[in-house]
């Protein structure tokens, strides 16, 4: 048994300790690496080290990703496979529109040409976005970068979705490289919030051109504002009127008008041996008699108080000023409030 | 006669229609019971007094009202007696709350012993209500000239009028109203007949149903 394990022992051991240890190499250092295997001609060396780079567990750069796909192209190049080497090539300027090979273009006569010539193809855009921002309400622009890989026709919508409203910002430019478009929220009144919809494309003659879209989550920071002071309440404020009885000359008249009418209606017509009636007397006094109570009676009216009138319209006057000036500087503050922009879903 | 009176009456309804058209929906009925302490004079040469009663009743639609009023009795003196009867009927509109606007018809029966006769009228009535001061208080005064007359018997009748002067006390909050009124009418003749003339006073209790 002893003699068993002395010889396993005896096998593996020196290869443990003679082995060299596995260094963890950055995607930088693939990347060389990969280079100097295409140098030599190895081209499944360099395959090989490049899928690592595309791995996405070393969490290579964009830019690191594109040389990794331009590599791949010059090795398919170096075994005469130009398709391929043309996708690889696309994959690359996908991934940074402008990105340049010169200083690769020794690792293969046709390198140069068949990239210009991916580039000449559909043409590829990446659009930069800062993820969460603030801006001023009133100056503050949005910037949208914009990357192709050639001179096209750039197209910039914001819109809210609804196919009935009209875009909140739309501009379009020629881009050969780098472009870029500046929405200015405070330009619409009152600025647009809740979520918006940017759409960026390529107007290209050559089919399939890249697009881009993200949805935007505006919103207004919330301020901090000021409490209006409260109206004027009713016991704040003196009485305006006071009550008072008044005489009623027009009862009196229309009282005497018709007790006069109603004693010489006995006149009219033919009359008896007896004479005028008399009761039309007693009609015509009850009226007069009501006329005269309605006078003395009089009525109740309110009369204004002129001093208090005035006194309540100055308070009112005051509190009203007090109210607008809060309200002034309320709104102040809310136009000064800035907006955020926070990109919540990206389509490249 | 029957052909002035509709016209007035149609001309009564076109105003109120073009009142009432502005007008929240409203409606009232009212009833009265009435005391006529009549006094007729035949010309120079007799007095007659008389107790009536009577009754009424009253609907009205916004601006519009129509009434139905009669009154009956005997009235003597001088060895006379007659059995009266007087209905009385009216169209009103109230283009304002203090003017009436009408047309009213009248008919008044006088049965004596051997001769009835019966005179009808119809004409424009117009009045005007004030207020006293005191609340529920009211001035009323009411004129009607009756162009428009007919007549069963052998009386000529030629021109009619009759005015109304009177008060009224409506408490507020109740539905009940009394009136006190000097009513007189006079009547006179196509032929050399002297006039004769109907007055008296009039006491009143009115109940009112209001609804809107």
């Amino acid at each position: 048994m002893n003699r068993r394990l002395a010889a396993v022992a005896g096998v593996w051991l020196p290869a443990v300790l003679l082995a060299r240890p596995v260094r963890a190499q950055s995607p930088g250092e693939l990347l060389v690496a990969a280079r100097a295997q295409l140098e030599r001609l190895n081209v499944d060396s360099a395959a090989a080290l490049l899928a690592r780079v595309r791995d996405p567990s070393l969490r290579a750069s964009p830019g690191q990703r594109a040389v990794a796909s331009v590599l791949t192209g010059a090795g398919a190049l170096i075994v005469g496979q130009e398709a391929r080497a043309r996708a690889a090539f696309r994959d690359a300027l996908v991934i940074d529109p402008l990105l340049h090979v010169d200083s690769l273009a020794s690792l293969h006569s046709d390198l140069t040409r068949v990239f210009e010539a991916a580039r000449a193809g559909p043409a590829t855009l990446v659009v930069a976005l800062p993820r969460d921002s603030v801006l001023n309400a009133d100056s503050g622009v949005l910037r949208i970068g914009v990357h192709t890989s050639r001179r096209v026709l750039v197209t910039a919508i914001l819109s809210s979705g609804a196919s009935a409203e009209p875009p909140v910002y739309q501009d379009s430019q020629t881009v050969a490289g780098v472009g870029g478009f500046s929405w200015r929220p405070g330009a619409s009144t009152p600025i647009p919030t809740g979520a918006f919809t940017l759409r960026v494309s390529v107007r290209d003659p050559v089919p399939d051109p890249a697009g881009f879209a993200a949805t935007l989550q505006v919103e207004r920071l919330a301020v901090d504002t000021a409490s209006p002071p409260p109206a004027v309440a009713a016991a704040d404020l003196l009485p305006e009127t006071t009550r008072v009885r008044e005489r009623q000359p027009r009862s009196l008249l229309v009282g005497i008008a018709f007790g006069a009418a109603a004693a010489t209606l006995a006149d009219m017509g033919a009359q008896g041996p007896g004479g005028r009636d008399g009761r039309a007397l007693i009609v015509g006094g009850a009226i007069s008699l009501g006329g005269i109570v309605g006078f003395f009676s009089g009525r109740y009216a309110n009369r204004p108080i002129q001093e208090n009138v005035v006194r309540n319209r100055e308070v009112q006057a005051a509190n009203a000023a007090a109210r607008d000036s809060v309200a002034r500087e309320n709104a102040r503050r809310r136009a000064a409030a800035g907006v955020r922009v926070v990109v919540t879903g990206e389509t490249p | 006669m029957r052909c002035g009176a509709s016209w007035l009456v149609c001309g009564v309804l076109v105003v109120a229609r073009l009142d009432a058209q502005a007008l929240e929906p409203r409606w009232s009925i009212a009833a009265t019971a009435s005391s006529f302490f009549a006094h007729q004079a035949i010309a120079a040469q007799r007095d007659l007094t008389g107790s009536w009663i009577g009754a009424g009743l009253e609907g009205e639609w916004r601006m519009l009202s129509l009434s139905v009023e009669g009154v009956t009795g005997t009235i003597s003196g001088g060895g006379d007696q007659r059995r009266v009867r007087v209905t009385d009927a009216a169209l009103r509109v109230r283009p304002r709350s203090w003017l009436t606007l009408g047309v009213a018809a009248e008919a008044l029966r006088s049965a004596e012993t051997g001769d009835t006769s019966v005179w009808r009228m119809v004409g424009p009535l117009a009045g005007v209500t004030l207020p006293l001061g005191v609340d529920g208080l009211d001035a009323r005064g009411e004129v009607a000239f009756f162009p428009f007359l007919g007549v069963a018997g052998i009386d000529p009748l030629s021109r009619v009028a009759r005015a109304e002067i009177g008060l009224t006390y409506a408490p507020s909050h109740w539905p009940v109203s009394v009136g006190l009124d000097y009513r007189r009418q006079s009547f006179s003749f196509g032929d050399a007949r002297a006039s004769e003339s109907l007055g008296g006073l009039v006491l009143s209790v009115r109940a009112r149903v209001l609804a809107k």
